[in-house]
């Protein structure tokens, strides 16, 4: 049961306010905000799809688009997007605003991979996610929604991960090129966890709960990108002492949250143990996939029907983001995976629009007929 | 929202802004500096973030001065006298900066973009033919990649 339904029984109770108020509340907000919500994260997963089929078409490095025409495009999207939410912050369309800030921040990602390919630059993938995050730390302190910021954050800790393997004095840290990925989610809860300690980080909607279970999952995503469920090239147990620490720290720091209730600690937990779980029992590579898709898809539909805003739409991304990494597995080109996901984005954005426009003709139509039954 | 207009319109130029920079910054780079032709072999793996690209060794004539260790050290390449150097040579005219690594010397350009749908042409071009990068090297010894040459010729000319 979502907050505001025990907070209104609590209030009814207490006489503070009558039976009649209290429904008036719950139809305004199954009617309002209780569908922006699942609004908002469908939206976000549409222009995260149609930025990361830009991305892909951009990898294509197509030849015959001259470099100028490129990279003026290039420049051209990033201007519209940081002219939209410019616009509809101005408006106060707090929802838009964030989408155009999603959208933006994966056009940087996209534009610095079209620059490098442009002039051959080199270096190492951990030095062009630094420049990412530091050219949208902005955006991630101005956000005031999860998704974003949750971006930023995986990113960044890729970012920080990889350079301190890259520099590492510790011989068993950098011996193994899989094993140190899977340290990555929990130090990710870590961070996330600290970040919850302090007051000021709070209001950017980073919840350490949700950062840190958002974090644990993000390993099958991180993972199955990298090598389609990397579980099996870890090697040996040893390599990952240090993911056993990250997450037996990051339960911890979890554990003496105030803002977590005793379901969400244990859930936590259990989500830690399945976390370490595929690498253990290895097996066919199709269970990463699927274990992935039915795990995220299950708890983002627990959370939709428990109104759990964040959660939900958290996983409701991450289902799109394994979804993805399928295109890129079953596509044998850049340019037609980019081209399907373009266009998948383009469909689920319509499809909400469509949805949106058309949701309470439809509930009143069915609703006569049914009445008329 | 209680965040100022100023501090949004900031959040959201800045990037685009420095992009605009950061490519002005490249594309000097790429045009300005002493051009050097130099040999290369090489392989082509792939990588979904960048798309194709050709990943290869630079012939530079010489040993490199590195030894088996992981972590990176500087070194220093002189191209009057083919020699490596753990130190900047004070007596050259054009050097490449870059560093020791796995017994390598790297330098930031063992790596050169191609059209996915060229990838495995280029990649036996390369392997079977004279394949040679150019390079545009500042003054800080910085170098930059800038054409795939086969037989001579740019990569360009071949399609």
């Amino acid at each position: 049961m979502a907050n505001i339904e025990k907070k209104l029984i609590e209030w009814t109770q207490k006489g503070l306010i009558s039976e009649q108020q209290k429904t008036d509340i719950e139809t305004y907000e199954s009617e309002n905000e209780g569908h922006s919500w699942v609004y908002y994260g469908f939206l976000i997963l549409g222009v995260s799809v149609i930025g990361l089929g830009l991305i892909s078409i951009i990898a294509a490095n197509w030849m015959y688009i001259p470099d100028s025409a490129k990279l003026l495009v290039d420049f051209l999207l990033l201007g519209t997007a940081a002219w939209v939410g410019n616009y509809y912050y101005s408006k106060n369309k707090r929802m838009h605003f964030e989408v155009a800030l999603t959208g933006l921040g994966l056009l940087i990602l996209g534009s610095i991979g079209l620059i490098s390919q442009i002039y051959h630059t080199g270096g190492e993938l951990y030095q062009a996610l630094f420049l990412w995050s530091f050219l949208t730390l902005g955006l991630f302190l101005v956000s005031r929604r999860a998704a974003f910021p949750l971006l930023w954050f995986s990113l960044f800790t890729v970012a920080l991960t990889n350079l301190i393997y890259q520099f590492s004095k510790i011989g068993f840290l950098t011996i193994n090129n899989y094993g140190h990925y899977t340290v990555i989610a929990p130090v990710i809860g870590v961070l996330a966890i600290i970040c919850a300690y302090f007051k000021a980080l709070r209001p950017h909607a980073i919840s350490g709960f949700l950062l840190a279970i958002i974090s644990i999952l993000s390993y099958f995503v991180v993972g199955e990108v990298v090598q389609g469920g990397f579980a099996k090239n870890v090697g040996h147990v040893k390599y990952l002492i240090p993911s056993y620490i990250a997450t037996a720290v990051f339960v911890s720091l979890a554990w003496r949250l105030k803002s977590i209730d005793r379901r969400q600690k244990l859930a936590l937990m259990l989500i830690s143990l399945f976390y370490f779980i595929p690498i253990h029992l290895g097996g066919l590579e199709l269970f990463y996939p699927v274990a992935t898709i039915l795990t995220l898809s299950s708890l983002a539909v627990l959370f939709v029907s428990l109104e759990y805003k964040k959660l939900f739409q958290f996983f409701l991304f991450l289902v799109g983001v394994r979804f993805l990494v399928i295109y890129f597995q079953v596509f044998g080109s850049l340019l037609e995976t980019g081209i399907g996901l373009l266009l998948t984005g383009v469909v689920i954005i319509a499809f909400v629009y469509l949805w949106n426009k058309f949701r309470k003709p439809i509930y009143e139509w069915t609703q006569k007929k049914l009445q008329g039954n | 929202m209680n965040i100022s207009k100023n501090l949004i319109l900031t959040a959201l130029v800045f990037p685009v802004v420095a992009l605009g920079i950061f490519t002005a910054f490249k594309k000097y780079k790429f045009e300005v500096g002493t051009k050097i032709v130099l040999p290369i072999s090489g392989y082509d793996p792939r990588d979904l973030l960048s798309g194709h690209y050709l990943v290869y060794t630079v012939e530079y004539g010489a040993t490199p001065d590195c030894d088996m260790r992981s972590k990176p050290e500087p070194s220093y390449y002189c191209i009057d006298s083919k020699r490596f150097y753990r130190f900047k040579p004070s007596t050259c005219s054009a050097i490449i900066r870059g560093r020791c690594q796995y017994n390598r010397f790297l330098a930031d350009i063992e790596k050169f973009y191609i059209p996915e749908d060229k990838a495995s042409e280029l990649d036996k071009l390369v392997r079977g033919k004279e394949a040679a990068i150019e390079i545009s090297v500042q003054y800080d010894g910085t170098a930059q990649v800038r054409d795939l040459l086969i037989n001579g010729k740019s990569w360009r000319e071949l399609y």
